[in-house]
């Protein structure tokens, strides 16, 4: 009982891990380029939250963690940024932005 | 921290469980989008638990109001008729189930193994406020923060480059 109320180190891992496989699985089964976007923006939550978990309960002096989170939430703008940019350009010329109709690369 | 936070942590965490579970299942993508909001600003609210405001108010500024701007008006673009085509994905999905939890399980043994390895290492929690964070960033950080700069223009310019028509040689922004 003693473990459910003390909010620890492993309570925000357990939270970020379940938040990566999420959007690991969604990665995976998701056909629409704009909810794989989506996915890949819950992945890097988990992982900005892990290293934020990790820069409170094992950093005592410095900060490193909060500034590399800082720098993945920054990168992550940069990421959708960029791919928000792809995705229209796919439907200028597909016409559509389901995953199975941009597949020319592979022929 | 004691029990009332602890509750508070309980609820927020599965505010932002069930928010990203419904950002991934859910038929149409606005409700997808505001499943994710809502899982954005939790995960916000979790940074405040953490005693880390400073990023609890970025990631809300960024995540749940920026980039969910940006994807609704993406979504609005692309004129989607908002439904997903379900073609018969069942054993895809399974079989990506079983991937994703081999893999969640390796990351678990990962995990313990890496707690177990620095037993000795979780002290004790000094909370940094924003000047703190501010200070460390523009005096030993100086350098990747001007190289984080430089990419975001950089990504800038792709951008323009990207929307920039090149069939009728003129600028489409769209």
């Amino acid at each position: 009982m003693d473990y459910f109320f003390n909010i620890g180190l492993y309570h925000f891992l357990t939270t970020a891990l379940i938040l990566f496989a999420i959007g690991f699985l969604g990665t995976i089964i998701s056909k629409n380029l704009l909810r794989i976007l989506i996915s890949l923006e819950i992945m890097f939550c988990g992982i900005t939250l892990n290293i934020a978990a990790f820069s409170v309960y094992c950093d005592v002096s410095h900060f490193k963690g909060s500034i590399l989170a800082l720098f993945v939430i920054i990168l992550l703008a940069i990421h959708v940024i960029i791919a928000s940019a792809i995705i229209l350009n796919i439907y200028k010329f597909k016409g559509s932005i389901d995953i199975e109709n941009c597949g020319e690369l592979k022929e | 921290m004691g029990g009332s936070e602890a509750i508070l942590f309980y609820i927020i965490s599965l505010f932002v469980i069930a928010g990203s579970f419904f950002a991934i299942f859910s038929v149409k993508n606005i409700h997808a989008l505001i499943s994710a909001f809502i899982a954005f600003l939790n995960i916000g609210f979790l940074f405040f638990i953490l005693e880390l405001p400073f990023l609890g108010v970025v990631q809300i500024i960024i995540f749940s109001v920026c980039l969910l701007s940006i994807l609704v008006v993406l979504l609005l673009l692309t004129r989607q008729n908002l439904e997903i085509k379900q073609k018969n994905n069942y054993i895809k999905f399974f079989i990506s189930l079983i991937t994703t939890a081999l893999f969640t399980f390796l990351i678990t043994i990962f995990i313990k193994i890496g707690v177990l390895l620095s037993d000795g290492i979780i002290i004790s929690r000094v909370i940094p406020s924003s000047k703190d964070i501010a200070v460390e960033m523009f005096i030993n950080y100086g350098i990747p923060f001007s190289f984080i700069g430089l990419y975001f223009l950089s990504a800038m310019l792709g951008l323009s480059v990207l929307m920039f028509d090149i069939k009728n040689g003129k600028g489409d922004y769209r």
